[in-house]
Parts: C-alpha cells; structure tokens; sequence
C-alpha cells in the first residue's frame, strides 16, 4: 500500500448551482443513486486529501481533511462510493497532476479512525 | 480502529475472501492485519449482513448470505410485503424479495452500474457534477457475479461521442464544471 497528500487548487469564490443546474440535479438525484449522500455537500470543503493507494496504483481509500487538518469525510465508508475511487486516475497521476507528497500508513489509518 | 479487542463476526481481506469464520452472521468486516504486529486486525469497513432466500444455492459473501430454502415465517422481510392481503400475493412478494435479493448481490446493486454526483474530469482538470456508469477503481470487485462484472468493466470504458470534455473520460458524463 502506498499513501499521497495533496491538495487541489483552492477556488477563491464558491461557486452556487444556478437555477437550471438545480433542476438538472433535483431530476438526477431523484432517478439515480447519489454517489456519497453524507458527503457530497462536504466535497467541496475539503481542503487536502488523502488518499491510499493498492499494489496497482489504484486508489483504494481516501480522506478528506478541511483547512485544519480536521477529518470531514472518508470513503468508500457505508453508502458513500467515493471521490477519487471513483475516477481513473493512479499513483503516478496525482504525483504529477497535484504535486502530491508521500505520507505514511500510520498516518493514514490514524485519519481514518478519526470518523466512524 | 483496531480490532484486537473485539471478535468481529466474519473477516474478509481487501479481495473479498473470507480469512475468518467466527460464526456472525450479522456484521461482515474488511479487515488488515495489524500492520503494527500482534494478533489483532485492522478494520477498514464494516456492512451489516443481509440475508435472502431462494432456490440458489448457498452462497455467502461481503455482506451477503444467500441460503437454499425458504424462510420461516420468523425471518420474512417485512419490507417486501407489498401483497400479504392474500396467500397467493404473499407468496408473489417473497418470491420478488428473494429475486431482488439476489439479483442485488450478483450485479452489486444499482450503484455500481449509474449513479450522480461530485467528480473529477480528468480532462478538464477541475471538480464537476456529473453521471457515472461502470464500477470506478477496485469497486468491481463487489459485484458477486463474474459476466456481471466483465460487464461492467466493459459499461466502464464506454464513452458517450463527440470532443468535448464533457464525454471525453471514459465512464463520465460531467454535467457542468463545480
């Protein structure tokens, strides 16, 4: 197993769905699965990521940290499918595309019990 | 967590295989051995089990236990008793039950073929909101059945046509850019 830390750029303003986005969204929600229903509004909060990676490089696991280090999301963990576990990229990917930094397990897993 | 302290109920490793049979039948674990040595292990996620009943077989998995008969009254699932006002329709709701139940297991549920929400285009560089189809990453290995699980990885590297960034990750359809 191997472990990055990464954060990606910060958007200045928060952006709001507008009104059509909102419909789109309301119809989507109500048809489909949503991928992490206890985390998708805190997404957009997280501030740097951590994420576990397996033998192939793909990701594994992932915690989300706010801008205090705080623990604010985990997945996979219960019905939440994931972020970056639920895309395409690998190890090397995060290295180049968001200068992500080796961290060790035991930081990691320490993260990861935070929330249960 | 660490489970040193506590007798989980059934372990699987990361690959979905057994490597404890404590008897539960409740809870299933994902579990790591302790990378700090000793006995103990490592949980890395944990479902509550659920059970259904069919002319199947008896199978059993992360999460799941399909057993070859049908239930007592005592373990009926309420939940799919849509028709009980008569025998008949009893019957035709446990029937649908265990049907659903088991064609959950062997697909891994509708989420892992479509769902929505917050993503990443890789194309594009930037969070968006969008539809995925195909499991994403190592999640295919929740899918019980093994056509099934071609199948999805197939549906995973389907793209929608034309250039845009939209349509240009495979699996994705990104709504607008977050």
């Amino acid at each position: 197993m191997k472990y990055l830390k990464f954060s990606l750029p910060i958007e200045v303003k928060k952006k709001e769905e507008n009104f059509s986005q909102k419909i789109i969204s309301k119809i989507l929600k109500t048809i489909l699965p949503i991928s992490n229903p206890d985390f998708e509004n805190r997404i957009d909060d997280v501030k740097h990521w951590l994420v576990e990676f397996d033998e192939e490089n793909i990701p594994t696991r992932e915690i989300g940290l706010d801008g205090d280090s705080e623990v604010i999301l985990k997945m996979p963990h219960k019905k939440n499918y994931g972020f970056w576990t639920d895309n395409e990229l690998f190890y090397d990917d995060f290295i180049s595309r968001f200068s992500a930094v080796e961290v060790d397990r035991i930081a990691f897993d320490a993260k990861w019990n935070v929330l249960n | 967590m660490h489970s040193g302290d506590m007798e989980p109920d059934n372990g699987y490793d990361e690959n979905g295989k057994k490597i404890n049979d404590l008897g539960g039948d409740k809870t299933d674990y994902i579990l790591r051995k302790n990378p700090f040595g000793g006995d103990g292990y490592q949980i890395l996620d944990q479902v509550n089990v659920e059970h259904s009943y069919g002319p199947y077989g008896n199978h059993e998995g992360y999460g799941y236990r399909m057993h070859n008969q049908l239930p007592s009254p005592g373990l009926y699932d309420p939940s799919f008793d849509f028709a009980a006002s008569s025998v008949g329709g009893a019957v035709a709701g446990k029937a649908v039950g265990f049907g659903v139940g088991y064609f959950n297991k062997a697909t891994g549920g509708l989420k892992q073929w479509v769902r929505t929400g917050s993503s990443y285009s890789i194309e594009g560089g930037f969070k968006t909101y969008s539809t995925r189809w195909g499991a994403g990453g190592n999640h295919w290995k929740k899918i019980g059945n093994s056509t099934s699980q071609k199948w999805n990885k197939s549906f995973r590297q389907t793209k929608l046509p034309g250039n845009n960034w939209r349509v240009q990750d495979p699996g994705h359809f990104h709504w607008w850019k977050k």
